[in-house]
């Protein structure tokens, strides 16, 4: 090969070099202060917890959220009190950050998205042993294909959106404690290996504009599972835990936490950061907001996008809950990874509107976590422009409300699998739209 | 072999409609065995280019050492019809990429190591 095109790029930017040790300049951080920050984010949910709730409750509740199926909705707050649920937010956030790490992996932005997913789900479905045989199942497909685990980390964090099949199946089909417990790891293991196959195909049925991919490929795992475990006769039905009795100091804790990442971000970065170059990105996958715009920006927009979703919840009356929470927390973690303060708006507006015009009303559980959830579509609105953003949460809204049953509430990514379906619906029109409008031109 | 044929076709899937987006009047594609390496070029003669775009294309290409991106997302390398077309997934699938200015033109390279 000629030495003379392999020359550096002329502008090193941002974008952390192969030991991803980072530049040193004003909009980035180094790995080790990635790795700083994330843990005292995490800490600050055990920390809380630890403070709410004297220990024997804590971990009465602890050892009622590790026996509880987790199934959609299971708010934690409302099966083993807030302080409990605080505390395994933080310890499922902790053990998906000690694994990347671990494994070498880039704490950017998809690992960030990955970290805070998992934390905001550690507050309604996930806790710190269900979450496991998923990521050993991934790490064992891993050993088969002879790839290194970390080429499929993602997968295994995401994945965990399948972890209520494991206690599940543990505890809820009525097996003997020892058994229950190998039949639901075995079970957990399995899914795991199904899942890095299926979820790089289901990229290309909406080309990257549904940000929770695992979570369309959880879906159609889901369905497949239940199916199986119903044909057995395994009948699972879905839970309904919503707690209302946290929501004032849930308010001013989600506030206050996700202010902070505004607070971080402008002394990182000195002022607003490269903000207005951020916003003009359309969000697709993979669309790494930290590598692409400096760790600053990045925080920034995480804070700001933590905000919006903050004064959703307030504005249309709803509750800060475990889930609603967990919602917010997904919502900061994609904002390093392709959701922003411009792109999530139009989704939320239509996922708004929609409930107007139909039977439900804004601040119900339903369709409050399909505003924030919704914002899985947040890429077609930064592609395709406002318009097609509030239609999109429109249709999310009427699919969301119908897709959990299919999959029993295993798959704790429910509006992933929706938005998932809704983005290959919009995708595949738009697809032919574009096409045939080209060919009608040129024939004109 | 049937691996890297399949990584060219699809990398070819994201490099063409790059060098279309500029409007060339020619395209000329040379793939090339280089015994360790494989190295992709592609010469469109006559596209308009944005120069910061192109230098914006070229970082993208040297990104590396992002192992937990590449498998997962190389699902989408010559699928977006409709993305953003900026080289950013084809730089998570190989080991480096320029992008040059040539009389009347633009050449982009890419190489990556043979598995």
């Amino acid at each position: 090969m000629k030495e003379q095109n392999r020359r550096l790029p002329a502008d090193s930017g941002p974008i952390p070099s192969k030991s991803g040790a980072g530049t040193p300049d004003h909009h980035t951080m180094t790995q080790r202060g990635w790795f700083i920050l994330l843990t005292a984010y995490m800490l600050a949910l055990v920390g809380f917890g630890l403070v709410y709730e004297p220990t024997r409750e804590l971990w009465t509740g602890l050892l009622r959220i590790a026996q509880s199926p987790g199934v959609l909705i299971s708010d934690y707050a409302k099966i083993g009190g807030l302080g409990a649920a605080m505390v395994n937010a933080g310890l499922v956030g902790l053990s998906g950050l000690l694994l990347v790490r671990t494994s070498g992996v880039l704490l950017s932005g998809p690992t960030i998205a990955a970290v805070f997913t998992l934390a905001g789900f550690g507050l309604f479905g996930k806790n710190v042993w269900s979450i496991w045989p998923i990521i050993l199942g991934v790490g064992l497909f891993s050993r088969v294909v002879r790839r290194p685990f970390k080429s499929y980390i993602l997968v295994a964090l995401f994945g965990t959106a399948l972890a209520p099949l494991v206690p599940q199946v543990a505890f809820g089909f009525g097996l003997p404690p020892l058994p229950g417990l190998l039949v639901g790891t075995i079970a957990g293991l399995f899914a795991g290996f199904l899942l890095p196959p299926m979820a790089v195909y289901m990229l290309r049925l909406h080309q990257g504009f549904n940000l929770y991919n695992v979570g369309l490929t959880c879906g159609f795992l889901g369905i497949a599972i239940t199916a199986l475990l119903e044909s057995a006769g395994l009948k699972m039905t879905l839970a309904a835990h919503w707690s209302e009795q946290y929501s004032g100091i849930l308010g001013v804790v989600l506030l206050i936490y996700v202010l902070s990442m505004v607070v971080v971000g402008v002394y990182l970065t000195r002022g607003p950061g490269r903000m207005r170059s951020l916003v003009r990105e359309a969000g697709t996958l993979p669309s790494d907001f930290v590598e692409a715009h400096g760790a600053g920006t990045a925080l920034i927009n995480m804070g700001l996008v933590g905000i919006i979703g903050w004064a959703y919840i307030l504005m249309t009356g709803g509750v800060f809950n475990g889930p609603t929470l967990g919602a917010v927390l997904t919502m900061v973690g994609f904002a390093a990874f392709g959701k922003h303060v411009v792109n999530v708006l139009p989704i939320m507006l239509g996922v708004y509107l929609g409930s107007l015009l139909s039977v439900w009303q804004p601040g119900q559980a339903g369709p409050l976590l399909a505003a924030l959830f919704g914002t899985t579509l947040a890429p077609l609105s930064g592609r395709f422009g406002p318009p097609l953003g509030v239609l999109s949460g429109v249709i999310h809204l009427t699919m969301v409300m119908r897709t959990a049953p299919w999959h029993a509430g295993l798959n704790l990514y429910n509006n992933g699998f929706a938005g998932g379906v809704t983005a290959t619906l919009i995708v595949s029109v738009i697809t032919w739209w574009s096409s045939w409008h080209e060919e009608h031109l040129i024939k004109r | 072999m049937l691996k890297e044929k399949q990584k060219i076709a699809h990398l070819l899937g994201e490099l063409v409609p790059y060098a279309l987006v500029g409007g060339p009047e020619k395209v000329t594609i040379t793939i090339e065995d280089l015994t360790d390496v494989i190295q992709v070029t592609m010469e469109d003669m006559g596209a308009q280019r944005d120069e910061n775009a192109c230098r914006q294309a070229e970082r993208f290409l040297n990104i590396s050492g992002r192992n937990e991106l590449k498998e997962y997302y190389s699902g989408l390398v010559g699928e977006e019809s409709l993305g953003p077309c900026d080289l950013r997934i084809v730089g998570m699938m190989v080991d480096g990429g320029s992008i040059e200015q040539i009389e009347g033109g633009t050449r982009i390279s890419v190489w990556w190591k043979r598995e």
